[in-house]
């Protein structure tokens, strides 16, 4: 088993438009990657290629070993993902731990019977979270932060190689950004591999091994360092973002800087 | 004064119960964001009855409605899946409107080539009359309702998943694809069934007025689930009482409490939203 995910020209092209074209990356796993761009660059649709929820038109994907076309539960048993989190219904009252059981069930035969055992992993889960006292509450009552937490809780529970996030500090306050960062940080000690899609780098400056960015081809991978300069920002952004040239990590300005 | 253990009210009695667990699936339609579906089913079972009719007719043979009926209601089920696409909601809708239109214009086109004494036959799947199933009629409702309340028990948590977040269900293994054809499918035999019992027209009141008003009050799948199925039955029986009591149309009285159930459950919900 292969120590990456490696993508080899992959071109992804749907509703007859071009959603990534030739991208060729190698994410060593674990590592944090945190992958920006623009909107309609192709961030969220590299993501569900890699798990194998949209087909490549070209190209190849591996994904510690396995091709997530060929062998996609292989690739969803290693693999969560936390989508963003407009794509959920919120009209179906469903509960947190109903929720976070998901990430246990799915696993299991039909008809996914829920045992006693399994209630302690979701309590477990939550209490990680700092989510344990809303165990039995409705989903969609909780706070957009909270919410997140869940479905982070949703994705751990499954012991995941590499966990895949979508935009997860939409809508979250600075604490429970902080909160959730902490959390990273401590599954990438237990040598998870952590790939984020984020507009706004500066939160993760302490936790980022590599910066990967997209306009629907591959404009730069590689360290903080080598990839946040002015001149690489500037082929995505415009000139509408500046870089601080701060330590651990580059920080990343917008708008008019003074004096 | 009317015995309410006399043979064709005992068959009513049965026909309520069944109709309750069939409208579950009135639940699953709203949490999957396509709460027309079953009545745009019974509709098209239209279609179907008019087409085993017709054929009766042409062939000089005698076809059962009933299995044309469940036939086309869970199939335009299916094909509202396929055409609209599985998880875009707008192109859902757009799809069971046309499918529903291509299902009456069959209906109409074949209800007039066939002589009046079988339009009648026709016309008792549009105002059915709860009061005049038979027991043959319960035997195949009853089959039909077991079958899919089986599938539903066996798939309740695979129904929860997609309905809340299909994408995060294919991400963790869970065939989507698979099961909401089969949920479709499930609310289409519902609706066919539905259309039975009390005649398409209906269906809207006795299955989607029932699930949006318990919508408001459920706070887990399950209950909400059990508390459509629940409160559908306690209006039928209710409604039934009344219909014989006030003697009134059955159908029609039952449509009228559920509907009313729906408004009192709405306006009591935004009071005390408001409060």
């Amino acid at each position: 088993m292969t120590d990456s995910i490696i993508t080899k020209g992959l071109t992804v092209a749907f509703d007859g438009r071009q959603a990534l074209e030739d991208v060729t990356v190698e994410i060593p796993v674990p590592s944090v990657t945190v992958l920006i761009g623009p909107n309609g660059a192709g961030k969220s649709v590299f993501l569900r290629s890699v798990i194998g929820l949209i087909k490549p038109s070209s190209g190849s994907i591996n994904v510690l070993g396995f091709d997530p076309v060929a062998h996609p539960d292989n690739v969803k048993r290693l693999v969560s993902y936390v989508a963003q989190k407009e794509k959920f219904s919120y009209p179906v009252p469903i509960g947190v731990d109903e929720v976070v059981m998901m990430g246990l069930l799915a696993d299991k035969s039909i008809p996914r019977v829920r045992t006693k055992n399994d209630d302690l992993k979701v309590k477990e889960a939550l209490k990680v979270v700092d989510m344990s006292d809303q165990y039995e509450r409705p989903f969609d009552k909780l706070s957009g932060g909270q919410q997140q937490r869940v479905l982070l809780a949703r994705s751990i529970i499954r012991q995941p190689r590499v966990l895949i996030l979508d935009e997860p500090f939409n809508a979250v306050d600075v604490a429970t950004q902080s909160l959730m960062i902490d959390y990273l940080q401590r599954l990438r000690e237990q040598q998870v591999g952590i790939i984020i899609v984020t507009h706004d780098t500066n939160p993760l400056a302490c936790l980022m091994e590599q910066i990967m960015i997209l306009n629907k081809r591959l404009i730069d991978f590689g360290p903080p360092k080598k990839v946040l300069r002015p001149e690489v920002l500037a082929q995505v952004y415009g000139n509408n973002a500046r870089v601080l040239d701060e330590e651990p990590c580059p920080i990343i300005v917008t708008g008019d800087i003074h004096g | 004064m009317v015995d309410l253990l006399a043979p064709f009210l005992i068959r009513a009695y049965i026909a309520v119960v069944l109709s309750g667990i069939s409208a579950s699936a009135g639940s699953v339609a709203v949490l999957r964001g396509v709460s027309y579906l079953p009545a745009e089913a019974s509709h098209s079972a239209l279609g179907g009855v008019s087409i085993a009719v017709f054929l009766g007719y042409i062939l000089a043979v005698n076809i059962d409605p009933f299995y044309f009926a469940v036939l086309f209601s869970a199939g335009s089920a299916v094909l509202v899946a396929y055409a609209g696409g599985r998880l875009d909601k707008d192109s859902l809708n757009a799809a069971l409107g046309g499918v529903m239109a291509v299902s009456l214009a069959v209906y109409a086109l074949l209800r007039g080539l066939v002589p009046g004494n079988l339009k009648v036959i026709i016309d008792g799947y549009l105002v059915g009359d709860i009061l005049l199933l038979t027991s043959k009629d319960l035997v195949q409702l009853g089959i039909t309702v077991a079958v899919a309340l089986f599938f539903e028990v066996l798939f309740y948590r695979e129904v929860m998943y997609i309905c809340f977040d299909s994408e995060g269900a294919e991400a963790m293994g869970v065939n989507v694809k698979f099961y909401d054809y089969l949920m479709f499918f499930l609310m289409g035999l519902s609706g066919g069934l539905m259309c039975k019992i009390f005649g398409s027209l209906l269906v809207f009141a006795l299955v989607l007025a029932p699930a949006a008003a318990t919508r408001m009050f459920s706070v887990h799948v399950r209950t909400y689930l059990l508390n459509t199925m629940i409160l559908t039955i306690l209006l039928g029986i209710l409604g039934l009482f009344a219909s014989i009591y006030l003697d009134l149309p059955s159908s029609g009285v039952i449509a009228g409490l559920t509907s009313a159930a729906y408004v009192v459950s709405l306006v009591y919900f935004k009071a005390i939203k408001k409060a």
